[in-house]
């Protein structure tokens, strides 16, 4: 299966790179770090335009990030009136809608490319708690552009080896993926693990 | 402490010691892919159909132009994929990557 996107890069370039990378902000299952290093190696072996490549991944990237956040704010839109009839859920909703606005763009940044398997449901959750579009907007740029360098790079500098980029890529995000729970775990236990006497 | 409070205590904490058994994994894990990557030598990729052609060049560091005429494909063609060289050529895709292999052995043996 694999091979084929392989071969879709190989034969559309540019074109079917953002067409992925598109699809991979919507949560769709389809290889896209693996064909950015492809289209990497690709533009080291002179097979495709650097220029091309970029800018047709990171407008893909951007555009399916606009839409996983315009998919949010719709789905919010429909659920807000049952949502806010009672008043716990609206209590817990405002609290959340209000700590994402506020403290929702780093989040959005680093789930563009050091936690990238998050970005798609960031896209939804972001949209959903009402994050300014601007500033949305400026971390998925900013963020995009990181990732897009990075495995391009990666794949540029690879060069005919491919697969074994992969594996270096693959392994990386998810050393960085477990460290990044088990922080999140080890917070949690600090918070609530018993202090002082007994029951 | 409630009892049902301690277990869900240590239920995390086991749940942390696993994850950070899955982090000392992947990082064994990058350690020996980042080995194999940086070890010099033998790096040939194993022709597949969806390689362009100049992707095989730099993998198995041959030039463009010998390449090209090994395949039989003119230079300016663009990028083709050796799946789509074998089908302009009539021939299976297996039979242009032995022809490829043997060629590029061959070009090798030459001391070029």
């Amino acid at each position: 299966m694999t091979d084929w996107f392989l071969a879709l890069i190989a034969d559309w370039g540019a074109l079917a790179l953002g067409l992925v990378t598109f699809l991979s902000c919507l949560a769709l299952p389809v290889p896209s770090s693996m064909m950015m290093l492809a289209a990497g190696a690709f533009v080291a072996s002179g097979d495709l335009a650097a220029g091309s490549v970029a800018a047709a991944a990171l407008a893909g990237a951007v555009a399916g990030d606009q839409a996983g956040y315009g998919l949010g704010r719709w789905g919010y839109a429909r659920a807000e009136t049952w949502l806010r009839k009672s008043p716990l859920r609206t209590a817990v909703l405002d609290r959340a809608r209000d700590s994402v606005q506020r403290r929702g763009a780093l989040a959005v940044f680093l789930s563009r490319w050091m936690f990238s398997a998050l970005g798609p449901y960031v896209n939804l959750l972001a949209g959903g708690a009402g994050m300014r579009w601007a500033p949305f907007t400026a971390m998925i740029v900013a963020g995009e552009a990181v990732w897009v360098a990075l495995y391009i790079g990666l794949g540029y500098a690879a060069g005919g080896q491919i697969e074994a980029a992969a594996q270096l890529a693959g392994n990386a995000a998810g050393l960085l993926a477990s460290l990044a729970v088990a922080a999140g775990l080890a917070w949690l236990l600090w918070r609530i693990w018993p202090r002082g006497g007994g029951a | 402490m409630s009892a049902p409070g301690r277990k869900v205590h240590w239920l995390l904490a086991g749940i942390l010691a696993l994850t950070l058994l899955a982090a000392a994994g992947f990082g064994v894990r990058l350690g020996l892919s980042w080995y194999h990557w940086s070890q010099p030598g033998s790096h040939d990729q194993p022709l597949q159909g969806w390689m362009p052609l100049g992707y095989v060049g730099r993998s198995w560091q041959v030039p463009p132009e010998v390449l090209q005429g090994i395949a039989g494909v003119q230079p300016g063609d663009g990028r083709r994929t050796l799946q789509s060289i074998a089908e302009a050529r009539g021939i299976a895709l297996d039979t242009l990557i032995t022809e490829i292999e043997t060629a590029i052995q061959l070009w090798r043996a030459q001391g070029d």
